[in-house]
């Protein structure tokens, strides 16, 4: 037996195994992209209702005297006069033969709670609008909304449901006369946390989170770049500087809920600094994504071909010229690439924002990075601990909003890379 | 002085050429000194056989110089030599050229030979240009030698010999011309012994360049034209 | 053929043999550098330089002058010191921490290793070429501006022009590339990117052109170009030139400096460096007996 023969007789079984493995590594992505899809899917399909409103069409009379000013009041009048009044007297208005006390509980129940607000805001706004009648489409309460996207079966037996009879009955009256309508829930996107399901919002989350990402990438992107560019290219190779290194990869690898500990004791205790507040919020999570940006960092200067520097200072460039003439240019995909991770898992993270007191109900829409907030995963983290049914769409809603950040941050690290990669 | 030696190359095939370069010039030595000793065995025995012999050889060394002289050319264009290798190239191709003319020149002398036999030609002249050649024969062994061993101090004294041979020369080549002078009916034989010793100088002269490409090849100085006595002592001084 | 002029041809492969087994042949003793380590117009003279790695000893005691507008190449097998004793002349080994560098270095009789000389200074009087064409990730036209600009060498933009022009004229490239002085560097042919890193290097005007191999990535066209350019810069320049090719340095340099093991083992004419070389240790390199 030659050579030929023997190599032969091997190719099958390592063609065999070659194929196995393929086989075994497709499976793996296979299974991979499943689960992928059936999270997306579960999320998708619960977070949908979401993003559609349920309204209640009412023609309020706005009586100069039942709200008690007129268009010439002044907004401080306004904020203060009685909106429940005109929406009442109109579901009233529409069911008169609803008269005792309970059922008028439930009849007003049909609109939300923000209904008042809604009207009062567009008094603020126009005025002139005391002393006409209007036709206007009411938030509806969650319950309502609820029936309309099916989430509460009408087929139950009256005990098992959430919705009494008389409700159901008006319900479809108002169905039946086209008063109820269905939209894009815009409000989700405008409004801050309430506890009523339907008025809950993710605005004051989305700024919360956006507040604590400035002020992370404030600190820690110019910190960790020159903290890499010093460790990288001017530090002298001795013990303390390796010390630091060692220190900075195990830094990276703390518990996060650790630099929350850090974070309640040092910045609120010690020093003092308002609760809640996202500029503390992104201070620890700045601590938290230093690591991770200056090792990112660090592999991208380490990357830039030693001829470059060797090129530049060569020319007589300094050693200063050549780091920020040549080298942090070339290093810079990496480096933002790098930056946009470390954000992305600030933007994820919970543990650190729940030990500085991120995790309060706050219904105010944050101003400025010393207001009080929350942030998008913590907002989830609430929404999926509330009772209410309603609250369960709006968790699956918040994670699709997460999700779209952190896809959309990606996609922002990809271009960069590619619009600043040169190759040499 | 030490001995000069060739270590073996990175390259054993460039060592090979370079190698076989060298037993050819060798060969080519040999067969030139060869035919010298058979044209003076021609000439003390007065044997006419042994120049014709010799007229049918002396082809051999024309296609030996053609031969070597490939073998040169193709190592400076395939090897770029420098430094020994280089030197050692330029000398073999020098001294081909020499140790060719030294086959023209027997020849030639056997030619001479050959019209003097052919006359039944005596003198006792034979005899004395049977030393001058015995004396030259010395020379080209001993550079032959030299060249072999690339021993530059025995190329030196060699070279400084070339001066007794040419004195010897001068003498006889004088001796001759008396004869001619004497006896002008034989002006013809004699001129004819004259040019066989002038090939013999000939020879002599041509055995020294050798020495002076070995002297080249292994110190690396060209010594032609200058005065030998002040390379001696430039290289005892060394 | 007789007995003698056999057994002498015998004898050298026998010699050969026995060398083989001993195997000693590169642990010749060092003496002193032989031929003419000094010259009368030195741009650069070193006496008793040592480089240091660390504990690691990469130069010994090499006194070597370089003399003005001429081309002097250093040769030697690959770790012999040519390339670490090119970087100490204009301090690129600054850049390594642990090297250290004793003995003295003069350009034009003042010590670069003194503690006032700017090695910034000094890297703009004796630039570089390295043995990869590193081109900056910019336009050519950038490439070969950078020197002056961040030396502020021209006044305003013409200026800046001209030189960028004439530096690439110099280097043998303009023609090539000007109708395209905007597009990148990097675009460039390899022989045309190291002629850009030449260029670049002139435009700085400096005084002397150190070159680390600057051939070996090149085919041989642009090869013979960057030679031919060496030939014509040292009318202006003074070269020191590294290269691993014995050819190349035969014929571009007037001056050869062989080293061995971190020494200097030769310096000398090229001409007679190539064709005579005194030095067992530089006859073996050149013609190939080792290295």
């Amino acid at each position: 037996m030659n050579n030929t023969d023997i190599v032969k007789q091997s190719l099958k079984k390592r063609y065999f195994k070659e194929r196995l493995f393929k086989t075994m590594g497709m499976l793996s992505i296979v299974t991979a992209i499943l689960f992928l899809l059936l999270l997306l899917t579960d999320i998708f399909t619960k977070a949908w209702p979401a993003f559609i409103q349920t309204r209640v069409e009412l023609t309020v009379d706005l009586n100069e005297a039942d709200l008690g000013i007129d268009a010439q009041s002044d907004e401080q009048a306004i904020m203060s006069a009685d909106f429940r009044k005109p929406i009442r007297a109109a579901l009233l208005n529409t069911f008169p033969e609803v008269t005792k006390r309970k059922q008028k509980r439930e009849l007003y129940s049909l609109t939300s709670m923000g209904a008042e607000f809604q009207l009062r805001d567009m008094v603020i706004e126009n005025p002139q609008l005391i002393g006409t009648q209007q036709t206007i489409q009411f938030m509806a309460d969650d319950d309502v909304d609820a029936v309309i996207k099916g989430t509460i079966d009408r087929l139950l037996p009256e005990s098992d449901r959430r919705v009494k009879n008389d409700k159901l009955g008006w319900i479809e009256t108002l169905e039946a006369s086209g008063q109820i309508t269905t939209g894009f829930n815009w409000h989700f996107f405008a409004a801050g946390d309430s506890r009523e399901p339907e008025m809950a919002g993710i605005k004051g989350a989305i700024l919360g989170s956006l507040y604590t990402l400035l002020v992370t990438l404030a600190l820690s992107f110019p910190v960790a770049v020159a903290a890499a560019i010093y460790l990288e290219e001017f530090a002298p190779k001795n013990r303390f500087i390796d010390f630091i290194e060692i220190n900075i990869n195990n830094l990276a690898a703390v518990p996060s809920i650790v630099f929350g500990l850090l974070g309640l004791a040092v910045f609120i205790n010690f020093f003092s600094m308002p609760r809640s507040a996202p500029i503390v919020g992104g201070i620890v999570l700045s601590l938290m994504t230093l690591p991770t940006i200056i090792i990112a960092s660090r592999s991208a200067i380490k990357a830039v071909p030693p001829s470059l520097r060797e090129a530049a200072l060569g020319l007589g460039a300094s050693k200063m010229q050549s780091v920020f003439h040549h080298v942090l240019p070339a290093a810079l995909p990496g480096i933002l690439t790098g930056t946009i991770i470390g954000m992305a898992q600030a933007l994820g993270e919970t543990a650190p924002l729940l030990m500085i007191g991120m995790v309060a109900f706050i219904v105010d829409i944050p101003q400025s990075v010393t207001d009080p907030s929350t942030v998008l995963p913590i907002q989830v983290f609430l929404w999926a601990d509330s009772p209410e049914r309603g609250f369960l769409e709006k968790t699956s809603a918040a994670i699709m909003v997460l999700l779209f950040f952190l896809i959309a941050m990606n996609a922002i690290a990809i271009y960069l890379r590619k619009k600043f990669e040169k190759k040499w | 002085m030490e001995h000069f030696e060739f270590e073996k190359h990175t390259s054993s095939e460039y060592n090979t050429e370079l190698e076989d370069i060298r037993n050819h010039l060798l060969q080519m030595g040999g067969q030139a000194e060869n035919q010298l000793r058979t044209v003076l065995k021609a000439i003390s025995e007065e044997s006419d056989e042994l120049a014709t012999e010799l007229l049918s050889q002396g082809d051999d060394i024309d296609q030996m110089e053609v031969d070597l002289d490939q073998e040169c050319t193709r190592i400076i264009a395939r090897r770029q030599p420098a430094a020994s290798d280089l030197r050692l190239i330029v000398a073999v191709m020098k001294s081909i050229t020499d140790i060719e003319r030294i086959g023209d020149e027997t020849e030639k002398m056997a030619r001479l030979l050959k019209k003097l036999f052919a006359r039944d030609f005596h003198s006792k002249y034979f005899k004395e240009i049977d030393h001058l050649g015995q004396e030259v024969l010395t020379n080209l062994s001993g550079s032959l030698n030299a060249l072999a061993r690339l021993d530059a101090e025995e190329a030196i004294k060699l070279a400084q010999r070339d001066q007794v041979i040419d004195a010897h020369f001068d003498e006889l080549n004088g001796q001759l011309i008396k004869k001619m002078v004497k006896d002008p009916n034989k002006v013809k034989p004699y001129l004819g012994l004259s040019q066989c010793a002038q090939s013999l100088e000939r020879i002599g002269d041509h055995a020294k360049n050798i020495c002076e490409y070995i002297i080249y090849l292994v110190i690396g100085k060209d010594v032609r034209h200058t005065d030998i006595e002040e390379v001696k002592n430039s290289l005892l001084e060394q | 053929m007789n007995e003698a002029v056999l057994n002498g041809l015998n004898e050298p492969t026998m010699k050969v043999q026995s060398n083989r087994e001993t195997e000693d042949s590169l642990n010749i003793e060092y003496t002193d550098t032989v031929g003419q380590p000094l010259c009368d117009d030195p741009k650069i003279s070193t006496r008793n330089v040592d480089v240091f790695y660390a504990d690691n000893q990469a130069i010994h005691d090499v006194s070597l002058d370089i003399g003005a507008h001429q081309v002097i190449a250093l040769i030697g097998p690959s770790g012999c010191g040519k390339s670490t004793y090119l970087r100490t002349l204009n301090r690129m080994n600054d850049t390594i921490d642990i090297c250290r560098v004793k003995g003295q270095i003069l350009l034009d009789g003042h010590d670069i290793y003194q503690k006032k000389q700017d090695p910034v200074l000094l890297r703009a009087r004796v630039g570089m070429v390295f043995q990869k064409p590193n081109p900056f990730p910019k336009s050519i036209y950038d490439n070969v501006a950078y020197g002056p600009r961040i030396h502020g060498l021209t006044r305003n933009k013409a200026e800046l022009d001209d030189l960028v022009e004439d530096s690439l004229i110099k280097a043998g490239l303009f023609q090539e590339v000007k109708d395209r002085l905007h597009a990148p560097g990097t675009g460039l042919s390899g022989g045309q990117q190291q002629r850009l890193c030449i260029a670049r290097t002139i435009a700085v005007q400096p005084e002397v052109i150190l070159m680390d191999e600057p051939a070996s990535a090149l085919d041989p066209i642009a090869t013979a170009k960057i030679e031919e350019l060496i030939n014509e810069l040292k009318e202006n320049f003074t070269i020191v030139i590294v290269t691993h090719s014995m050819q190349q340095a035969a014929r571009v340099s007037q001056r050869t400096a062989y080293f061995h093991m971190g020494r200097l083992i030769e310096v000398g004419e090229t001409d007679q460096i190539f064709t005579n070389p005194s030095h067992e240790l530089t006859e073996k390199y050149i013609t190939g007996r080792f290295g």
